[in-house]
């Protein structure tokens, strides 16, 4: 019988008890945040950089938003590529120059991020799923399945990317043209259904992806096959499902506020005695910034990489269970403890 | 033929020697870059500069992966590796990694190792196989096949080019820098002169307590 409580209960042992998974864990964690840090710094540092130009060039520029459908935007704009255009005629080449290396580069990083979360991710599913077994791990097992299925996890990936950024494209293209085209009502209430319809499409491509995966690297499904075998393990399950999730994000947000508490406890500790002392003590607690600041990041990558493992690890448990596996409730007896037992029995 | 697995002092060597060697790649760019500069227009040729540097700085990205993945599929090991006498071969085998597993060593296995500070490369201080966390999920041995003797004459003398290169490379940059700073000292020196001399009556109409004074009078 499937329980909830007990598969968190279970993931929360297994990942406790598997910690070379806490490794997998962050390679799968680590590329995701860099994917999106990178990201949204790249767009803060673009925007910046044409504010920068526009305040360099376009003369009167904060007038230029305010003032963009009034009078005068004409000079304006010749008055912007009169003083912008010398500027680029004669270092046009190293903005090329530079502007191609730079993207060849982020294509480059993209690409070996993806191979890299994909092979952690391929090696990562199918530890969990041993782990559950109560099997031991292999690291050349767990790597060999990573990367025997790289290739569709990949293919798997882009095929998800490229169906999230075609719903998204048509979800709000056609609001949008609807407003340009002055019917504010209907654009307005067609945006308003189309970012509701958006959530709904991101969470159930969130569980396609989820038990996809499984399918993938636990079943050896190709990558189109584990999309329509992930979208039919929710839809049959959309009551385990979301039951899960709330209870991952209540583990998650437990755990997580405990250590922040702990953490914010500590350092106000430290600070407080840096106050209340004077040399000496205050030095000694100054010097301790540094290890400690290595134990807060040591802390940080074993806390990640602990709730990565526990959260994949309910979701094999679950999977299993969609899959007609029962949860492995006590940890199978080792061949050397059987052995033993019977010959003392002897 | 069965080669032993190799020390964690030799393939520190052997990473030192790759350090050094692409330190010295960069020390004849820059003493290249450095011999081309022309100051006759100063602006144009700083800009280049940048733009060069920044180019070979980003390029290096890419060509460190490709440089590595290459010469360990094709040679078994980084040009520092094989200078020490070592070599990278699958456990099974003698022979070279291919072009995949290579690939998969050098990026994904080596993010593996180098996760909690580098705990899976220290991992070979502590077991007898002396292997890492990124040779036993790939399959590889690093074994010592020759003399480390070479890789360390390599080092030293690879050390010795790369300071004087450097040294040959800043000489050259003061020697052109020279004239302009020179010129900068002189005009910010005549400007502190023009500065310095008396002024007359100033500007603004404040009414002066002096002046109040001589009225009284």
């Amino acid at each position: 019988v499937y329980s909830t409580f007990d598969n968190i209960r279970r993931s929360l042992e297994i990942a406790w008890k598997y910690k070379i998974l806490w490794v997998f864990a962050l390679l799968v964690a680590g590329s995701s945040l860099n994917y999106s840090s990178s990201s949204n710094s790249g767009s803060k540092e673009d925007e910046q950089k044409i504010q920068e130009i526009i305040e360099k060039y376009v003369p009167d520029s904060n007038s230029v938003s305010s003032n963009i459908t009034g009078d005068g935007i004409g000079e304006r704009v010749l008055g912007a590529a009169t003083s912008t255009t010398p500027f680029l005629q004669e270092y046009l080449s190293n903005i090329l120059i530079i502007g191609t290396t730079l993207l060849a580069v982020m294509l480059f990083a993209m690409a070996i991020g993806l191979i890299v979360r994909s092979w952690a991710f391929g090696s990562f599913i199918y530890g969990t799923s041993e782990a559950v077994k109560n099997r031991e791990l292999q690291l050349r097992n767990l790597s060999d399945v990573g990367r025997v299925r790289l290739r569709e996890v990949i293919k798997f990936a882009v095929i998800l990317l490229l169906v999230t950024l075609a719903a998204i494209t048509i979800l709000v293209a056609v609001p949008l043209s609807i407003i340009l085209s002055r019917e504010y009502v209907a654009g307005i209430i067609l945006l308003i259904i189309a970012t509701i319809l958006l959530f709904l499409f991101i969470i159930v491509v969130t569980y396609i992806n989820t038990y996809g995966i499984r399918y993938l690297v636990l079943q050896n499904s190709t990558a189109k096959e584990s999309i329509k075998k992930g979208y039919s393990a929710f839809t049959k399950n959309v009551g385990n499902s979301l039951k899960l999730s709330f209870g991952n994000c209540l583990v998650q947000s437990i755990i997580g506020g405990i250590i922040l508490v702990g953490l914010i406890t500590l350092v106000g500790i430290f600070v407080g005695i840096a106050i209340a002392n004077e040399g000496f003590v205050r030095y000694a607690v100054g010097a301790l910034i540094v290890p400690a600041a290595f134990a807060g990041l040591l802390l940080f990558s074993a806390l990640t990489g602990y709730m990565t493992t526990y959260k994949e690890t309910t979701w094999t448990i679950l999977f299993n269970y969609i899959n007609g596996e029962g949860i492995p409730t006590e940890p199978a007896p080792k061949v050397e403890e059987i052995t033993g037992e019977q010959t003392n029995g002897i | 033929m069965e080669y032993k697995n190799t020390s964690f002092m030799r393939r520190l060597m052997a990473l030192v020697t790759d350090v050094v060697i692409s330190t010295a790649v960069y020390a004849v760019i820059l003493m290249v870059t450095v011999n081309a500069l022309d100051f006759t227009q100063p602006t144009k040729n700083l800009i280049d500069l940048i733009t060069w540097l920044i180019t070979v700085l980003l390029l290096a990205n890419i060509i460190s992966v490709v440089y590595v993945v290459y010469f360990v599929s094709k040679f078994g090991g980084t040009p520092g590796k094989l200078l020490f006498g070592i070599r990278i071969i699958r456990d099974s085998s003698d022979e070279n990694l291919d072009l995949k597993t290579a690939l998969l060593r050098s990026t994904a296995g080596y993010s593996f190792s180098a996760a909690f500070f580098g705990l899976g490369f220290w991992r070979m201080l502590k077991n007898e196989s002396r292997l890492t966390w990124h040779d036993e999920l790939f399959g590889s041995r690093v074994v010592e096949k020759s003399s480390f003797v070479p890789g360390l004459l390599a080092l030293l003398l690879l050390l010795a080019a790369t300071t004087m290169i450097f040294a040959q490379s800043f000489g050259a940059l003061y020697t052109k820098l020279q004239p302009i700073i020179n010129n900068v000292q002189e005009r910010q020196r005549q400007q502190l002169e023009e500065n310095t001399v008396p002024q007359t009556m100033p500007e603004t109409t404040t009414i002066d307590k002096s002046d109040f004074i001589l009225d009284t009078f």
